[in-house]
């Protein structure tokens, strides 16, 4: 049975419109720089899952071959969990008891992981894109994502 | 093509004022009409961006041809910092061999305009990481010490001066930061109840050159004027290496006057 976060991922990587909207937002020249570039994202725990991904001109495609990487992400479920809630409740009051995490602070914090030849560089466009771009047009998916993790919580 | 003059504002002891000194020192290099840097290498507690009068470091913008990261500008300075990467308000619990890859990066990635000077906001310490940067800083002009004139701040200028002579890193000078407090109606005090201490004699016994005493003060006019002294002196000082025995001798008079300061107390 899937995992929560290969569940979550699926529906990322299925929303192609998403990616091409996203890709079509950046400017040309930022655009041919990211486009062809291939990262893997490990995320920890038993809800947890390895995706290696490639950008391509038609959006976020999965693959198999771990050669070639830009980078390598690193986090926990736990700390994926906190940034799915911190996403789930952007743009709207926050839940003070339960605010989540944004990424950003969750990478100072050393709960994600970022490796590469630039990293600064690298989490700086990541974080920029996210940030700028897919954010908001992720959001649905979040709230989606929470109701699961919660009710997969409540069920045990 | 000029060579850019890089200098590392530096003490061991926090709360001297590191980042003021640095942002004020950036603006007086501007004043006299330099190109000025300011590069906030304090990884965990970044507050370059503040003491230039921001609440919040602008994001970083990236040049995505050459994948480099461009400064942002605060009255025609321009500033890297890495609030501006991870934000004002998390803790940077980044382990050390993290955070001095992320130092060596930053040092390498920033696509920086034609400088006359570039100023670098340290942190306050003797770790790894600082060791690391005196060792990638191949081209250091010299250290701006950053100092009070306080009993309690002495202990940490004669590590600070042995952690100098260890890496054979030239010096500049010392400021002598919030010598005196100035207040509104322009009356001086000194605000503090550590006894002060002269080291502007110990710096003239031993020749280092002492740059400057810049008041506590809302007085603008009165901290820029001092910095306009400061960055002449600056400009016309030659950086000097400690030799072991002149860093000794400095050591020691820096303690005999601390000393001296607490004994005129009794």
């Amino acid at each position: 049975m899937a995992t929560i976060t290969e569940m979550l991922f699926n529906f990322i990587l299925e929303d192609k419109a998403m990616h091409m909207a996203t890709l079509m937002e950046l400017s040309p020249e930022k655009r041919l720089a990211v486009v062809g570039r291939k990262g893997q994202i490990i995320v920890t725990g038993s809800q947890g899952g390895v995706f290696i991904v490639r950008l391509t001109p038609v959006g976020i495609f999965r693959e198999e071959d771990d050669s070639d990487l830009r980078n390598e992400v690193l986090m926990d479920y736990d700390t994926l969990r906190e940034i799915i809630i911190w996403l789930a409740q952007l743009g709207a009051p926050r839940d003070s008891k339960d605010p989540g995490l944004d990424p950003r602070s969750a990478y100072a914090n050393g709960y994600i992981r970022i490796s590469g030849d630039k990293v600064l560089y690298d989490a700086e466009e990541i974080f920029a894109a996210l940030e700028k771009h897919a954010f908001m047009k992720m959001q649905p998916i979040a709230k989606h994502a929470l109701a699961a993790m919660r009710k997969a919580a409540k069920d045990g | 093509m000029a060579m850019v003059k890089t200098a590392v504002v530096a003490s061991l002891k926090g709360g001297t004022g590191k980042s003021t000194v640095t942002a004020n020192l950036g603006r007086a290099f501007h004043r006299k009409g330099s190109q000025v840097g300011l590069l906030d290498v304090d990884a965990t507690a970044p507050t370059l961006h503040k003491a230039l009068g921001l609440a919040e470091a602008p994001r970083w913008e990236t040049n995505a041809a050459e994948q480099m990261i461009i400064p942002y500008q605060v009255d025609d300075l321009y500033v890297v910092t890495m609030a501006s990467h991870y934000g004002e308000n998390p803790a940077v619990l980044w382990d050390e061999p993290t955070l001095i890859r992320a130092m060596r990066e930053l040092n390498a990635l920033v696509k920086w305009p034609q400088l006359d000077y570039l100023f670098l906001d340290s942190p306050p310490s003797s770790s790894k990481f600082m060791q690391e940067l005196y060792d990638c800083l191949s081209d250091l002009y010299g250290i701006v010490l950053v100092f009070q004139p306080s009993d309690i701040a002495v202990a940490d200028l004669v590590r600070t001066i042995d952690f100098i002579r260890i890496k054979r890193a030239p010096v500049v000078g010392l400021v002598s930061n919030m010598a005196v407090c100035i207040s509104p109606k322009g009356e001086k005090f000194w605000p503090y109840l550590s006894p002060r201490v002269d080291i502007g004699s110990v710096c003239e016994e031993h020749g280092i050159p002492l740059l400057g005493e810049v008041p506590l003060t809302s007085l603008q006019a009165k901290v820029d004027a001092e910095f306009d002294k400061i960055a002449d002196r600056i400009e016309n000082t030659k950086p000097i290496v400690l030799t072991d025995d002149l860093a000794t001798r400095l050591c020691k008079a820096i303690a005999r006057r601390a000393v001296e300061a607490v004994i005129r107390r009794i």
